[in-house]
Formats: structure tokens, sequence, C-alpha cells
């Protein structure tokens, strides 16, 4: 059996059940699809790896990642992707780590642009935020905003935001935060508390250009401030921000790139006392003074 | 202590001195003239603690999250064998883990790529009123937890900068890494580096093969002194402090659980741990409390 989904712009052709994935069609020309496959991969990695970690190994056009008794997998110039699952795994802890590291590091090969954080579309263009902020997610998921990615953000060489995968994950602090019942919610794989919120109509699953880039840090004062700054003091930060795959990507991701178009604003944050709620109403008023105002819901 | 590329583990309970030790360690291999920026010293030791879970995932090449604790402790002991063959210098890496084994009796820590040990002790009655204070937790609260041979940190809703660690007892902790012959190791008491540090500090040093004078080691103890670390703190601020809300150094003293224990709890812990604090120095051989 084959299914296909749509994300980050590609046509996935998967052997595997990507549930989280918007269905499609098989429509698109050649170059823009992915298969997913059921396969044998190497135990022993690749031929003359130019990367290596514990588990992982890559050349410039393969990745070879080892996750002991859930699988291997092998991801190939940027449109194959071989499973070998070892005996009696599950298929969410197979699909965790597909839609993970397998995918970003892909989108890699395509050379799209990948970044720590999550993506908004507003007023049709996208606003994004740099690191992992799962709180602040969940408050603009209560608000009503639409999302584009909620872990990773992908930007192709025309500064457009990817939409990715059509759901939310949260630790149990963070549901319990924002006031949600996990008995009601899968978890991300068996023994893993972190849980599934599906983004079902706060998906949005078109790409944007990126109008603006948040990013978040602490400062000495009582109060938050909101700065525009300059791209290149940021950027190499962001790149370096410990995630998925970091030394894969910081051998890859050589070139950096600066976008015209884009704002980057960093919004300090006081040292104790953050109300979030209070946060996500001042970026609310940030965007809508920098004229992308929000209609709400 | 053998060739120079490796790790050596500098190990210890919470709250026994270890950040100390580590702060004073740093400031010696910087050569610095002045108290380093304490928030660098990671990058001078050459790792940040060994539970951190961002380095971990850097080693494993993807989210260490997503495995359970049984899942990322089976790769663990690889890593430090990968991690140590990626080293061309020592480098000294902070760990609270008890020396456990796997399912499969590998170590935790592998010998390959170790070149040794320091084990850093506290006395128990004063580790009490410390911990409870990092984990803003009643002290009968970590007295308990102390004596948990189940204990491990850190605690829900922390897992995403931390890896499980299994610190099991007080007395376990201690008996797991002592009792271990396949690890040069060197133990350092807290109260002697506290009461006699050029002594202490000279003895760590040695085992490190660290070469300094007298002179400069004491220099190095003053700069790292427990009024100017608070001090550094409240200026530059200390990204291992437990809170936003309470500094990483307290008081710094030795014996507070004389003004602070009830003689109930002093009684548990002595209960708990008589074998390891009497091996230690800190009982008499009737399991009176030993003056400092």
């Amino acid at each position: 059996m084959t299914y296909y989904y749509s994300a980050y712009g590609l046509i996935l052709q998967s052997q595997l059940l990507l549930p989280c994935l918007p269905a499609s069609v098989n429509d698109i020309a050649l170059p823009n699809q992915v298969r997913i496959i059921y396969g044998s991969v190497a135990q022993e990695g690749l031929d003359n790896p130019i990367i290596k970690t514990v588990t992982s190994q890559a050349t410039k056009t393969q990745f070879w990642l080892n996750i002991p008794a859930i699988a291997r997998f092998l991801v190939s110039d940027g449109q194959h992707i071989i499973i070998d699952p070892m005996a009696g795994i599950d298929e969410d802890s197979i699909r965790v780590f597909l839609l993970s590291t397998c995918l970003e590091i892909l989108l890699k090969q395509r050379n799209i642009l990948i970044l720590p954080g999550f993506a908004l579309e507003r007023k049709g263009l996208g606003v994004c935020f740099a690191g992992s902020h799962a709180m602040l997610q969940g408050l603009f998921y209560q608000r009503g905003y639409t999302f584009l990615s909620s872990d990773v953000i992908a930007l192709n060489s025309q500064v457009l935001l990817l939409p990715g995968i059509a759901q939310l994950e949260f630790w149990p602090n963070v549901l319990t935060a924002l006031n949600l019942q996990r008995q009601a919610l899968k978890p991300v794989r068996p023994g893993i508390e972190k849980y599934i919120i599906p983004l079902e109509e706060h998906y949005y699953p078109k790409s944007l250009p990126l109008k603006i880039i948040y990013i978040l840090k602490r400062h000495q004062h009582s109060s938050i401030h909101f700065s525009s700054v300059d791209q290149k003091d940021y950027w190499q930060q962001l790149i370096a921000t410990p995630h998925l795959s970091a030394p894969l990507w910081h051998e890859q991701q050589t070139e950096i790139n600066y976008f015209d178009e884009v704002e980057m604003i960093c919004i300090q944050l006081p040292q104790s006392g953050l109300k979030l709620q209070e946060l996500v109403t001042a970026i609310e008023h940030d965007l809508t003074q920098r004229g992308h105002c929000y209609a709400g819901t | 202590m053998p060739g120079p590329k490796g790790i050596v583990w500098l190990s210890s309970y919470p709250k026994s001195g270890n950040t100390w030790f580590r702060i004073l360690l740093a400031r010696i291999l910087n050569k610095s003239t002045t108290l380093n920026d304490i928030n660098e010293m990671d990058s001078i030791l050459g790792s940040p603690m060994v539970a951190n879970r961002a380095w971990m995932n850097q080693a494993l090449g993807f989210d260490s999250q997503l495995l359970n604790d049984q899942e990322v402790d089976f790769l663990r002991p690889t890593a430090y064998q990968w991690v140590a063959q990626q080293l061309k210098q020592t480098t000294f890496i902070k760990i609270h883990d008890a020396y456990t084994h796997l399912e499969d009796k590998t170590p935790l820590i592998p010998t390959e790529g170790c070149l040794g040990a320091i084990y850093f002790i506290r006395n128990p009655l004063d580790v009490a009123i410390s911990l409870a204070h990092h984990a803003k937790c009643p002290i009968d609260w970590s007295i308990q937890m102390m004596a948990n041979p189940e204990f491990a940190v850190p605690f829900a809703g922390k897992k995403d900068k931390q890896l499980r660690q299994q610190l099991l007892s007080w007395s376990l902790h201690v008996q797991s890494w002592i009792a271990n012959p396949s690890i040069p190791l060197l133990v350092l008491r807290y109260e002697d580096m506290f009461f006699k540090p050029l002594e202490t500090f000279s003895r760590g040093m040695n085992f490190l093969n660290v070469d300094i004078s007298s002179q400069a080691l004491q220099q190095a103890i003053d700069d790292t002194s427990f009024d100017k670390l608070q001090d550094h703190e409240k200026q530059h601020g200390f990204k291992e402090k437990p809170a936003l809300d309470r500094p990483f150094f307290r008081k710094g003293i030795v014996g507070d659980w004389e003004n602070t224990l009830t003689e109930q709890q002093v009684q548990r812990v002595i209960a708990d741990h008589s074998e390891m604090m009497q091996a230690y120095g800190y009982l008499d051989e009737n399991n009176r409390p030993m003056p400092n």
C-alpha cells in the first residue's frame, strides 16, 4: 500500500502511514516527489562518511541513522528514505524519527534552510519564532492562530515558509500549564510522555512569504522590550542553536543567508516574573504596530 | 594519571563541592589572573555536565527526548566512548549519576577513554539542607530522597534540559564510585576543601597532573572564595543555578546542620547512612557526629 501526503512543498509517497500530514494526490512533477519505502539499510553505515556521530553518518548526498531497537534509516539525494525497522517495533516509534530527524535532513539535502522554531500565518504573511518555545506555541494555538510548522522553520530559496507537520507536540508540564487534558491525547510513541495535538483547522497548508522572525532573549530589566536587530548579528546564533542533528547541520549549513525583506525582531524578556499571556498580547500588539493586523478569532 | 587525551570524571552527589572545584580548575587551566566568568567554565574544562541533553543530542545526532530513559542509558556508554575518541586533550566532565551498570552489565561509564575520576563527598547532614534549598523542597523531603535507593533527577518538567540521572541513595552513590576498581579514583571531602584548601586542592591537582606552584594555587583559591563567587553570581548570574529566584552559591559553610536540622532529622540521616558516614569521618564509632 502506498499513501500520498504533502509537506514542505513536497509530495511524500510513503509505504508508512503518516496521519499527521495532509493527504495528497500523486500529481506533482517528479523533482518534488519523495519516496519513503521499507527496505534494507546497511548495519555498518555509509562508505567514507564525512560526518559521524554515535548513531548517524553522512556524506554530501546520504544520511544514515541507526536508532537501536527501533530502525535504521537511509536518506538519499533529498528524494528517498529507506526504513529498515527492527523486529517487533511499532509504527509510531518509526514515524517519530522519520518525521523529525530524517525529514529534516532530507530537506537539507534539498537546500532548504531549517531552523529550530515554529511558524504562524498572519494576514497572508509568515511570522516565525526561533527556538523551542512550547508554551508560546500553545498560547498562540489557544488564541486561534494557524500554524505552518511547529518544530522547525523550513525556508526555501524564495524566502517562502514551507508548511510542515500538522500537529503540535507537548510535554505534560506544558499541557498542564495550558489546561489541556492529556488523557484524550496520543503520545508521540509508546512510553514517551510527549503528546500530540492535531492542528486540523489550525494548520495552514500553503507556503507563505516570511515577514518577521522573532528571537526571544532574557535581559536585566523588568519589562518586555521589542527591538529590530541586524540579521548578521543573529543568523550564526540561530543556526548554532543546539537542536536535532546539530553537528550535521553545522557542517552542511556553511552558507548563511540574509533576507532583505525579512524583519528580525529581538524580544527581550525580564529575568523573572514573566507572564506568558502578557507576552503573547505584547507580540500581537507589536505585529499590529508593524502593520500586520490580525483579525483574530 | 595516564595520557592526556580522554575524560576525567568529576563526580559527586549534588551539592557536594563539585562546582566549586570545577570553577577553581577552570581558573587554573585558563591561566587567568582574575576570576573567570564562571559561565564560561564548560568551554575551559572541555564539556558541559554529562547529563546535558543538548550535548548528548549532538553526540547522537537526534533528539534523545524521543527515547525513554532506558533507551538513552543504553546509548550513553557508546556516546562517552565516542566523545573520548574525538578529544584532543583532557576533558573534565561533571557527573552526578551513581556508577551504575546497564541490564547487560555494561558500566554506564566506560573505562575506554576514561583517565580517572575525582569523587567529591560532603557530610550528608549538610547535603540534606543544601539539596532541599536547591530543589525548593522541605528538608524532610531531601532526607527522604537521600535514603531512596531509586532516587533520580531531574524531576518531571525539567527533562528537556537534562537526561535522567540515577543518583540512588546518598550511601549507595558513594559506594558505587569508591567500590569501582576499574577507574583511578581520588576522593576529596568538601570539608577538607573548606578547612584545608591548599592541601586538599593540591591533592586534586596532583591527581590531575596539573602543574601549579603553591603560590599560584593559593591565589586561585583566594580568587574563587565563596564570597567572590557569590558576588560574581550577583553581578553576572550563573547558568547552573536552580531557579531564577534563588542563588546557586547560598551559604557555602560547613556544619550548617547543627543550627538547621532538628534532632530527629539528624538521627534519620545517621540511621540511613551511618556506615558511609563513619568511613569518611563524619561519625565516630558510636555514631555520634564528629566535630568539624
